[in-house]
């Protein structure tokens, strides 16, 4: 026999692995024998068949991992046999129909992929159970079961649910006699009704609720519910006190205190924490007015058959701020809280004592020392804020001590420089820094000191950050579990933790936000397997699959269109790679739209997106009427500077017909082939796209069509810019250009583009003095628009605006001519709902030619730019 | 009872002179017990099979606590220092066993006496009316014994060690109680 074995073998004591037999689903191989590190040929090693255990175990898939050895002449032959986990495939009901397997699903917070074991069934068993009380099966009883599936288990609830209960009687005991009528009336579930607890539990709550505002402050209602085989007695137990009053006693209480503190008591039934809590808002109340030495006490009376809460206020003089003064700060001071004029307040004194501190602080000061003070009493009383700023404190040195190179270019980018102020946030924020860098780079256990060394008359700081990195730990393997239909690349792909590489916080979390991003998952988490593990680590990610199939609608109004409504069905995570096909179609009285776009998020393997859309449209417009189909693939790719580029080619049929204004035939296309190349390039820095109030938009567009492509010649330029600054309280000054150009090839020159891509003006998203398209009808190669609109917003809801545009649309861009434009002026509303901001403008034409109408009322939603 | 028809399966399907080197025995909060680690842990306490195993569960779920509070992580030398005792502990059974194991098992141990020194020992008093009380318990009326004041170290220490074994013992009943455990056929 032993002369049989390979000359390797009998060289090393450690016998050599002949063969290793990963049995798992065909389909599932290659996922899973990156997790077995031994191959035929290289010696057995026992740490690497424990490794392949817990990294095919850590996966979810599997209940166990056996790894069986057999001795043969050419080694020693490896078997990994995997027990299947019991993962939810579907839940079933057998039994009595009580409840659907949805409601079965939802009462047990049961998901797809979770496994089975015992324990979570028989929990399964025991909240449906509890559901199915609620509703009433009082006798209900529950038993789960799982049953094998080709890839899981099926989850099995055989319900035997029992008669369902009804309410035989309501009866109110304990309440007022004259009441009791009225809440019996209130009271569900009614005689002859289904018994509901949780329906019983709101009735209760709702006739404490009644009781409280009816004067009975400390009002309590319980549902009891007395079952007698199917007939469910229902009582509600009033324990409702003697009548209360509240009474405000002593000085004057604002409207908003009052309001706030009967709100509290009604919802806190009156209880003495619930007292001592009112008595403190009133406090506060009076202190705010100036009354700093205000005392509100509260007490209970009897009087006659009603409790009377009585809340006592001793307001005290009433103080008001004569003068705020800083002495000592060294140049101008902050703004305080604390201003001449209004009522002094100590809490105020207290909070612009810090504020200053935290100024001094800033300015190197750091034993600076801040006293206010005011003489007690009401009136006009003068405030001085005394500060003894102490010496001023100049960083002398700064220095990072690591037996480690600092991770990226964190020191360089401290805040504490030499010759600046020593502040003591400045080292806060220093240490943070560098101890994030340090962890961000995979020393999860790094340590990091200040140790600051003043010099004696304390003017100078030297700084010494003392890093203690500990271990740097990195990725040894990565892990993928949970996922059902998606592939493992689809999440590989967003990792930012790879293997071999440093385990890094700032990766860990850069890595969940990016898997969480694509929208695939319900829930994402990745975890270290083996956290004790000092040095090398394997990360398990875990994905929890979200449903695919998703369906948006809506309904919208804009001038052009009327009401128009959509609808859009998406299956998400095609061949669970993160493709997708959407299918959108929108109907409006003036026309449709229907879309079909297949999106391709990696192309050529790497992070870009591609969309190939299919579309078909219809429109009604004044002077013509058009049908459009096309397609067009399109990539885009985001810099990091902000700027998009936008590359598409596109194909497309436009019929334009029952065209009001044929004068012009002969000099334009009837019936248009597009087909060429386009480019858009965008820029936007808005701080919200919907309700602009800082930054700027800027987009440029460029579409080229030839006869050599199959098309029509023409060659549209389309560019536009918006800026939008915050001015002065709640002022928003917004500003708008727009120029588009086109002009055709091959057909002499002189020639009008298709109507549908023509450039058109007026209407409520440009010249608002003009009703829509009114500027020239039958539209124009070239447009020149200008718009500033300034915007001042009221509250959370509403907004108003003036606003001037100005602009022209030409037939020809020979044609352009700046002296020959258009102007409009005009004020609108704004108010902003969970659609966007709704808004109501009016323009006025401020040239207003012969035979034009004044001005314009457009009701639309969202801004004009 | 659908593992163990697996295991009885998967049992009938091994083919003759193949012998299982690895599994899972049993599973602490989606953490696997694995079967070496039950072997190393036999050989270490000289139990059972079922009782290493049971006994490593224990030490997985004080671990998982431990492990919780920080600079329990075992430093260098004192990781070094558990692996030569438990080396010592294993003598001539370590050769089945990789340096690497018998470490993992001296970092989890080190972390845990560190968590019982930091949570358990401040709580432990024994006052001098219980090392009287053991002093009688122990010697009696034997006029061999040692003097109360020079017994009462021992005592104390032995009576500190007492009360630290039932603190923990309840504290594994406690997470036992909380935790999610299962167990494959072993």
């Amino acid at each position: 026999m032993t002369a049989l074995l390979p000359l390797a073998l009998l060289a090393s004591a450690t016998p050599l692995v002949s063969s290793v037999r990963l049995e798992v689903p065909e389909g599932d191989r290659a996922r899973l024998e990156r997790y077995v590190e031994l191959r035929p040929g290289e010696p057995l090693s026992p740490e690497r068949i424990r490794r392949a255990v817990e990294l095919l175990f850590a996966t979810g898939e599997f209940a166990d991992v056996l790894v069986e050895r057999e001795d043969t002449p050419a080694g020693v032959a490896l078997s990994f046999r995997t027990v299947p986990a019991p993962l939810l495939q579907a839940v079933t009901v057998e039994g009595d129909p009580a409840l659907q397997a949805d409601e079965v699903r939802r009462a047990a917070r049961l998901r797809d992929g979770e496994a089975m074991w015992r324990p979570r069934l028989d929990r399964a068993a025991a909240e449906v159970h509890a559901a199915l009380r609620a509703k009433g099966y009082l006798g209900a009883a529950v038993t789960a079961e799982a049953r094998p599936r080709p890839r899981g288990v099926e989850a099995v609830f055989t319900v035997a649910a029992g008669p369902r209960a009804r309410v035989r009687r309501v009866l109110v005991r304990g309440g007022p006699a004259p009441m009791v009528p009225a809440l019996e009336a209130e009271a569900r579930p009614r005689p002859g009704e289904f018994f509901e607890k949780a329906q019983a539990e709101e009735a209760a709550e709702s006739l404490r609720d009644e009781l409280r505002r009816q004067g009975y402050g400390r009002a309590r209602v319980e549902a009891e519910a007395t079952v007698d085989g199917e007939a469910v007695d229902l009582v509600f137990q009033v324990t409702a006190g003697r009548p209360t009053v509240t009474r405000f006693e002593g000085a004057s209480v604002s409207r908003r205190a009052r309001s706030s503190v009967r709100g509290l008591l009604r919802e806190g039934g009156m209880e003495s924490d619930v007292a001592d809590e009112a008595a403190d808002r009133l406090e506060d109340d009076l202190r705010k007015r100036g009354h700093r030495g205000a005392r509100v006490t509260r007490a209970w009376r009897t009087e006659g058959s009603r409790d009377v809460l009585v809340f006592e206020l001793a307001a005290g003089p009433r103080a008001r701020v004569a003068d705020a003064r800083v002495e000592g700060y060294p140049g101008p001071p902050p703004i305080l809280a604390t201003r001449a004029g209004e009522p002094l307040q100590d809490a105020l004194l207290a909070e612009d004592e810090k504020r200053l501190a935290a100024a001094l602080d800033a300015l190197g000061y750091g034993d600076a020392a801040v006293e206010a003070r005011a003489p007690e009493g009401g009136g006009d009383v003068p405030v001085v804020f005394t500060v003894r700023t102490g010496p001023r404190t100049l960083v002398r040195e700064v220095g990072v001590s690591s037996p480690v190179p600092v991770p990226g270019t964190s020191a360089r980018e401290l805040h504490l420089q030499p010759g600046r102020p020593f502040r003591a946030r400045d080292l806060t924020a220093d240490r943070e820094a560098l101890l994030a860098a340090f962890r961000d780079a995979g020393y999860l256990g790094a340590e990091v000191t200040p140790e600051v060394t003043l010099s004696e008359d304390r003017t100078e700081a030297r700084v010494l950050l003392r890093v203690e990195p500990g271990v740097q730990v990195t990725v040894e393997r990565v892990v993928i579990a949970g996922l059902d239909e998606t592939r493992e690349q689809v999440v590989r792909r967003e990792l930012l933790v790879s293997e071999g590489k440093p385990l890094g916080d700032a990766s860990v979390l850069e890595s969940q936000r990016r898997l969480g991003a694509l929208g695939l998952f319900s829930r994402v988490s990745l975890a270290q397997m083996d956290p004790e593990s000092p040095a090398r680590r394997t990360v398990v990610v875990t994905a929890q699959e979200a449903p695919v199939t998703t369906v948006a609608w809506g309904v919208g109004y804009a001038e052009r269109d009327q009401l128009r409504a959509s609808v859009e069905v998406t299956r998400r995570n095609l061949f669970g790679l993160d493709r997708s096909l959407s299918a959108f179609a929108r109907a409006s009285f003036k026309g449709s739209r229907f879309v079909l776009i297949f999106r391709e998020p990696y192309l050529f393997g790497r992070r870009r997106e591609l969309f190939v859309t299919a579309f078909r449209e219809e429109e009604d417009r004044d002077t013509f009427d058009f049908v459009r189909a096309g397609a067009l693939v399109q990539t885009a790719r985001l810099h990091a500077s902000g700027v998009a580029l936008i590359l598409r080619y596109s194909f497309q049929l436009t019929d334009t017909f029952n065209v009001v204004d044929p004068e012009d035939v002969g000099r334009e296309f009837a019936s248009a082939t597009f087909s060429g190349p386009s480019a858009s390039v965008v820029y936007d820095t808005r701080d919200d796209p919907f309700e602009p109030r800082a930054g700027r938009f800027m987009s440029a567009d460029a579409l080229f069509s030839h006869e050599v492509l199959g098309g029509d010649g023409f060659l549209k330029g389309f560019f536009q810019a918006a800026h939008y600054q915050r001015l002065r309280g709640p002022l928003v000054l917004a500003l708008s250009g727009r120029v588009g150009l086109g002009r055709t090839f091959g057909r002499g020159e002189g020639v009008l583009l298709p109507r549908p891509d023509r450039f058109y003006a007026g209407g409520d998203y440009s010249m608002r003095g003009f009703a829509v398209d009114a500027v020239l009808p039958s539209g124009g190669n070239a447009l020149v628009l200008g718009g500033a609109e300034l915007r001042a917003n009221f509250g959370r809801h509403l907004a108003a605006a003036l606003f001037s545009d100005m602009g022209n649309v030409y037939p020809l861009v020979g044609d352009i001519d700046l002296g020959d434009m258009r102007y409009t002026a005009g004020v609108g509303l704004r108010y902003r709902s969970a659609l966007g901001p709704l808004r109501v403008d009016w323009g006025y034409k401020l040239d207003r030619r012969e035979g034009e109408d004044a001005y314009r009322f457009h009701f639309t939603l969202g801004h004009a730019f | 009872m659908r593992s163990r028809v697996l295991a009885v399966v998967l049992a009938a399907a091994c083919p003759a002179g193949a012998e299982v080197v690895e599994r899972v025995t049993a599973v602490v909060e989606e953490r696997p017990v694995l079967l070496s680690e039950v072997r190393l842990f036999q050989a270490l306490k000289g139990v059972d099979r079922e009782a290493a195993r049971q006994a490593l569960v224990d030490e997985r779920l004080m671990h998982r606590e431990a492990a919780r509070l920080p600079g329990t992580a075992a430093t260098a030398e004192e990781e070094e220092k558990a692996y030569r005792s438990l080396q010592s502990r294993l003598g001539d059974q370590a050769a089945p066993f990789s340096e690497e194991e018998v470490r993992r098992i001296a970092r989890r141990q080190v972390a845990i006496l560190k968590y019982v020194e930091v949570r358990f020992r401040p709580q432990i008093r024994v006052d001098d009316a219980a090392v009287a009380s053991a002093y009688a318990a122990q010697y009696g009326e034997d006029p061999a014994a040692p003097s109360l004041e020079e017994a009462t170290e021992g005592l104390r220490a032995s009576l500190e060690d007492e009360e630290l074994g039932q603190r923990i013992e309840a504290w594994v009943r406690e997470l036992r109680a909380s935790a999610d455990v299962r167990f494959n056929d072993l």
